[in-house]
């Protein structure tokens, strides 16, 4: 029995590893699944169970005793008003926090349920029938009212772990636009619009300022929380249909003529990103010890040599595989960093650090505390304890005091040699006259 | 009187029979060239693959676009390979083997017996499901072999019986297939059942839950039952028209069973004896209408694209334009283009209609549909002029004309106590009348940066209108400051003008302008701004830290303390020198043994002391010394109470 | 009369009235004031850097010249009526006795 525990934990710890997992898909109408099926279809080809069932299905539930069912979730209603069984905000919030993962396509008819779940996350959404507009960037195809906007792929984020090479065709979006704190350092602008965009009601008059304008328009916006769950929220259910994925876009105010959009190629590397296959560091060891030993002290002194290595690795499809970067920052930390230094890589993901530890003893941690953008949170912290010097460990005969040494065994000297001579001296045979 | 009354009544039952069935919607969209293009694309890997239901799908597909064969040898190579293979073909791959074989033609005149013999199987088995028997079924039916009577009883009792168990949206399918291969009316009186079972979706569609396989294979069954035995499907035009509409958003399906499925359906509705669903359309999706392109194109064709068989005319009964409801004219007839039957054109300019969304409602025969088109103008700036005015407007604004495209040659000057001021009025280029726009922005960013990311460091404001549409903007630089984060210097004044119905929106770069703000403000925005840094830039590196270790204290030389030791050696000379001046001996020494004994005590009491400072600790030290010390004690008591007594005797 | 006068008068009563046992002691006492002074001298030089060193040796010193004063003291025949029942042997026994405690002592605090 025990055994076959062992083998499910073993199962359990690489099941979490692997690329795929349970997911959960909440839909405004089934015909979603059907125009939407390049997508789902990707996903399902990496490995992932999509469960496809209506946004206000009455037996929805993302956990059930009090394990999650879904590793992710993803809600392409847009309409909904509320999510039928025991799904909420509330419980959409926990799972996140629970280290689920998020992915939410609206439409310019955002529900009001999504609006709130879209400020929990940090993302604010238009009001309802606003759609982003831009006169000067949509596409042919567009309806007239110039919401298909053809978005460069210069507006993409410069990071190839969330949305790939950046080298590829515009993409396609209709839908509406968010926007979010510029303060908010967890906050990922994933795609954004350009200057002459804009987010409102297209057939009515502007009157006060639009939602959002210019670069400040999000389109795709994504969040990476602290514990690493992410979540992404793009203003268009358009942007990952089979439509948008196969259509040749070309700007109508004058523009080359591409034969397919990059939607495909975006959507997918964004949907790896947000579900955990792409961008995920960890630590697998920690190592610390004095130069030329190999096992930890129990406590280290100070003024010693100390080398720390640590191990990084990148998950890869199913596989840890050693991650490479030049500019990981080791910390030793007593409330205040006394040491920052960048450590050498020293191949196979294995990083290292030699230093000298401060002549200030105290409780010490190793902190590695590596944050990039679209990689998970590397946080590592080794807790060691320096003493000051035993007090064998001082010099031992300090040259600038050798006199005070010899003058003390002269004193030694002196009373010897004077209690022989005092006791006895013999007097001259002269007596004394008292 | 009640002949007259009979008369008027049915008078107006037929007319409102008649206008019932004028306004029937016809479908927005039909099967495009693109379409066919995407479907074959999908199903044409089929046709050289090694499973069998790849090629059925493919080769039905085929057919269906009207599209010829490529390789039908090698197609009647592989059937024939994979029938002499003889074990594991299952029913429904007996199937696809024999309907691809009819479609192909010319094979072997002789239907491959094998697979012949594993239909019957199916039939004669009593535990083949329904699908078995459908594939068996219209499998047999297509190789043209007869089925004995008692065969066709058991199948008609096999399906009757499982009816009466399950009746679910797939048998009925079945159901009504089997029955039309079969001849037989069972399941007609069915077909209502089925039908009700359909679920509408926006007024718009009708559709089977399932999808698009158990619709299209419902929709096949009904009208193959109904044609076979001469009798009308229960279905009203309208729900023909939905269930079309249906079909036709799944153009953009990806399976080839998907496309098999589609095409087929998309035929048999197409071709059903109780309504025809027409289409009624832009042509070319071209929307937009100017003085460039004054032709409205409506395109009049069945579902599959083709032109209608009777003709008629198409009437355009009003143009309505969105928003304020302006009606602009009543029925005007399309010309029919002489190069394609199913274009008609009219030109809508001629009516000089103003810019704007218009829905047309268009009539052809008896379907009507409502089309829109926007007609678009040339925006014209009729002036524009910017500059500066002192923010409590005291003086007049000092403004300079600019003429569109070009820039303002100098560059504007402005501090925190005046405004930038920028007035300009937009005219209509066909009717030269003034107007607004959706979006007239001013953009201004930072001219010193080459590009202009950086977060986006760009202020947009909205420029508002006045009654008679002359646009003023006026942005007080003071209070303007926070937005630019009170960085002075030059910035770009951009006009962005936009609007659906424009031809021409523009992006317009006005003038430069070098804003100055108060220094103090710009002081404390630099330290929030130094804070705000640490804190957002968590996504680069941090700068290093070396510790800095305390300094040794400062040792003399060695010079110094060597001089000092010897030094400190010195006083003993001193001491021998003045002792032998004193003229000091020992000759007094008793050589007894506690005197002996005494003084070798304090010299090893004295080493004990300096091998204590070299290596032992002090308990070793203190155990020795009580050792030695009572040794030394003794000793001396004895010795000195013997000098003493030498004294007192002397 | 000048300083100088009262010095040498001084040392001319010195030579003469004084014992010879005591004598022996002015030796000794002035070799240790000599070594402390050369001492503090070295100290104000180079600074206080091993404090603990320095305040050992140069307590060495001061000590074993106060000790070498009371000896002095009790030794000297002119004191008798002020030590009595104490012989000079005991005072010797005395000054042996706190000179192995101010060694060992100092010898502790020498590192």
């Amino acid at each position: 029995m025990r055994f076959i525990n062992k083998c499910l934990c073993f199962v359990a710890i690489f099941g979490a590893a692997n690329a795929g997992g349970p997911t959960l898909v909440l839909l405004d109408n089934l015909a979603i699944k059907e125009t939407h099926s390049i997508f789902f279809k990707t996903l399902q080809d990496s490995g992932y169970t999509l469960t496809f069932k209506l946004a206000d299905d009455a037996n929805l539930q993302l956990s059930k005793y009090g394990e999650y069912l879904y590793q992710h979730l993803i809600i392409f209603a847009p309409t909904v008003e509320e999510f039928g069984g025991v799904v909420c905000v509330e419980t959409i919030t926990d799972f996140i926090d629970g280290g689920g993962n998020v992915l939410v396509a609206g439409s310019p008819q955002f529900g009001d349920i999504l609006h709130e779940l879209a400020s929990e996350c940090g993302f604010e959404i238009d009001e309802e029938d606003s759609a982003v507009i831009d006169h000067l960037n949509y596409d042919v195809s567009d309806n007239g009212y110039h919401t298909k906007i053809v978005a460069d792929s210069v507006n993409l984020i410069d990071a190839p772990a969330i949305v790939g090479n950046k080298n590829v065709s515009p993409l396609l979006y209709q839908g509406t636009g968010l926007i979010a704190d510029t303060e908010n350092p967890l906050i990922l602008r994933l795609l954004t619009a350009s200057s002459s965009a804009y987010s409102y009601n297209p057939q009515t008059p502007i009157k006060d300022y639009p939602h959002a304008v210019g670069k400040s328009t999000l389109l795709i916006a994504a969040l990476q929380a602290r514990n690493n769950a992410r979540a992404v929220f793009s203003g268009s259910l358009y942007f990952f249909s089979d439509e948008a994925f196969t259509s040749p876009i070309q700007k109508a105010q004058g523009g080359q003529k591409y034969e397919k959009s990059g939607n495909e190629a975006v959507a997918t590397m964004i949907a790896r990103w947000v579900f955990k296959e792409n961008g995920v560091i960890r630590v697998s060891a920690v190592h610390h010890h004095r130069v030329g030993e190999s096992e930890p002290p129990a406590a280290y002194t100070i003024m010693d040599d100390v080398v720390y290595s640590i191990d990084v690795q990148k998950l890869a499809g199913d596989k840890w595989v050693p991650y490479e970067t030049n500019d990981l920052q080791l910390e030793f930390v007593r409330i205040d960093p006394f040491i920052r230094m960048t450590m050498k890589p020293v191949g196979n993901g294995r990083y290292e650090a030699r230093f000298k530890i401060p002549d200030v003893y105290g409780v010490y941690q190793f902190k590695v505390d590596y944050t990039r953008i679209g990689l998970t949170h590397l946080y590592s912290t080794t807790q060691v304890s320096v003493r000051p010097l035993q007090h064998t460990q001082y010099e031992r005969f300090i040259p600038s005091a050798f006199p005070y040494y010899v003058s003390a065994f002269s004193m030694m000297g002196g009373v010897f040699l004077f209690s022989l001579v005092f006791l006895h001296y013999k007097e001259d045979t002269k007596p004394k006259s008292e | 009187m009640n002949i007259f009354m009979s008369l008027l009544i049915t008078t107006i039952s037929i007319t409102s029979c008649f206008s019932a069935t004028e306004i029937l919607q016809s479908t927005s969209s039909y099967l495009t060239k693109a379409d066919r293009i995407h479907l074959k694309k999908i199903i044409e890997p089929g046709l050289t693959s090694n499973d069998v239901t790849l090629v059925y799908h493919a080769v039905h597909g085929y057919t269906l676009l009207e599209e010829v064969l490529p390789n039908k040898q090698d197609i009647c190579d592989f059937l024939i390979k994979v029938t002499q293979d003889g074990n594991n073909i299952t029913t429904e791959k007996a199937f696809y083997i024999a309907s691809t074989w009819r479609t192909v033609g010319n094979c072997q005149s002789k239907s491959p017996s094998n697979i012949v013999k594993v239909l019957l199987t199916a039939i004669e088995k009593e535990t083949s499901s329904m699908m078995e028997l459908y594939y068996a079924v219209s499998g047999l039916t297509i190789l043209s072999e007869k089925l004995s009577r008692d065969n066709v009883d058991n199948v008609i009792k096999a399906i009757q019986n499982t009816l009466r168990k399950d009746d679910n949206l797939w048998n009925f399918a079945y159901t009504f297939h089997i029955a039309s291969d079969l001849g037989s009316t069972l399941g007609f009186d069915r077909i209502e059942d089925a039908i009700v079972q359909a679920d509408e979706i926006d007024g718009q569609y009708l559709q089977f839950e399932g999808g698009l396989s158990v619709t299209s294979s419902l929709v096949n069954g009904i009208f193959k039952l109904s044609n076979t035995l001469k009798k009308k499907p229960p279905l009203i035009p309208q729900q023909i028209v939905k269930l079309t509409n249906y079909f036709l958003t799944r153009r953009s399906v990806q399976t080839p069973r998907g496309v098999s499925n589609l095409l087929s359906a998309l035929t048999t509705l197409a071709n059903n004896d109780v309504e025809k669903p027409t289409c009624i359309t832009l042509a070319n999706e071209e929307i937009s209408i100017s003085t460039q392109q004054p032709l409205v194109t409506i395109k009049v064709c069945d579902i599959l694209g083709n032109p209608l068989s009777n003709s008629f005319k198409v009437v355009a009964n009003s143009a309505t334009r969105v928003g304020d409801d302006i009606v602009i004219f009543n029925k005007q007839s399309l010309q029919a283009s002489p190069t394609d039957k199913t274009s008609f054109v009219m030109n809508f300019m001629e009516m000089k209609p103003e810019r704007g969304f218009y829905k047309i409602s268009v009539t052809a025969g008896a379907v009507t549909n409502t089309v829109t088109v926007k007609v678009l103008c040339e925006v014209v700036v009729d002036h524009m002029e910017i500059g500066t005015a002192d923010a409590d407007q005291t003086t007049q604004p000092k403004l300079t004309r600019v003429l569109f495209p070009e820039k303002l040659s100098q560059k504007i000057e402005a501090d925190s106590q005046q405004k930038l001021v920028m007035r300009f009025l937009l005219r209509d280029g066909a009717n030269k009348k003034p107007m607004r726009t959706h979006q007239a922005f001013v953009r201004l960013s930072s001219a010193s940066t080459s590009n202009d990311d950086e977060k986006g460091h760009e202020i947009l404001f909205v420029a508002e209108t006045d009654t008679s549409h002359l646009y003023k903007f006026d942005m007080p630089i003071g209070t303007a400051a926070a937005n630019f984060d009170y960085q002075s210097g030059d910035y770009n004044v951009e006009l962005i003008i936009g609007d659906a119905v424009l031809s021409n929106p523009f992006q317009w770069t006005v003038a430069t302008i070098n804003l100055k703000f108060s220094e103090s403000s710009s002081i404390g925005r630099a330290d929030k701004n130094a804070l705000y840094e640490d804190e957002s830039d968590i996504y680069t590196t941090k700068p290093e830290i070396k510790h800095m270790f305390r300094q040794p204290e400062k040792r003399p030389p060695a010079f110094v303390s060597n001089l000092f030791t010897g030094l400190c050696l010195a006083p003993i000379l001193l001491l021998f020198i003045l002792w032998a001046k004193l003229g000091v001996n020992i000759s007094n020494f008793p050589f007894s043994i506690s005197a002996v004994t005494f003084h070798l005590g304090l010299g090893s009491i004295f080493t004990l002391f300096g091998i204590f400072w070299l290596k032992l600790n002090m308990f070793v030290t203190l155990r020795y010394l009580f050792g030695l010390g009572i040794v030394t004690f003794l000793a001396g008591n004895k010795m000195l109470s013997r000098i003493a007594h030498k004294h007192k005797s002397r | 009369m000048t300083a100088l006068t009262i010095v040498a008068k001084f040392w001319q009563e010195y030579a003469k009235n004084t014992p010879k046992k005591l004598k022996i002691i002015d030796a000794y006492l002035l070799y240790v004031f000599l070594t402390g002074v050369i001492e503090f001298v070295y100290c104000c030089l180079v600074g206080t850097f091993p404090f603990n060193s320095f305040l050992s040796g140069f307590i060495s010193s001061v000590s074993c010249f106060v000790l070498g004063v009371c000896l002095r003291l009790q030794v000297n025949p002119q004191n008798k009526n002020q030590f009595h029942g104490i012989s000079p042997e005991r005072g010797f026994a005395d000054f042996i006795f706190a000179h192995v405690i101010l060694h060992i002592v100092v010898m502790n605090f020498i590192g």
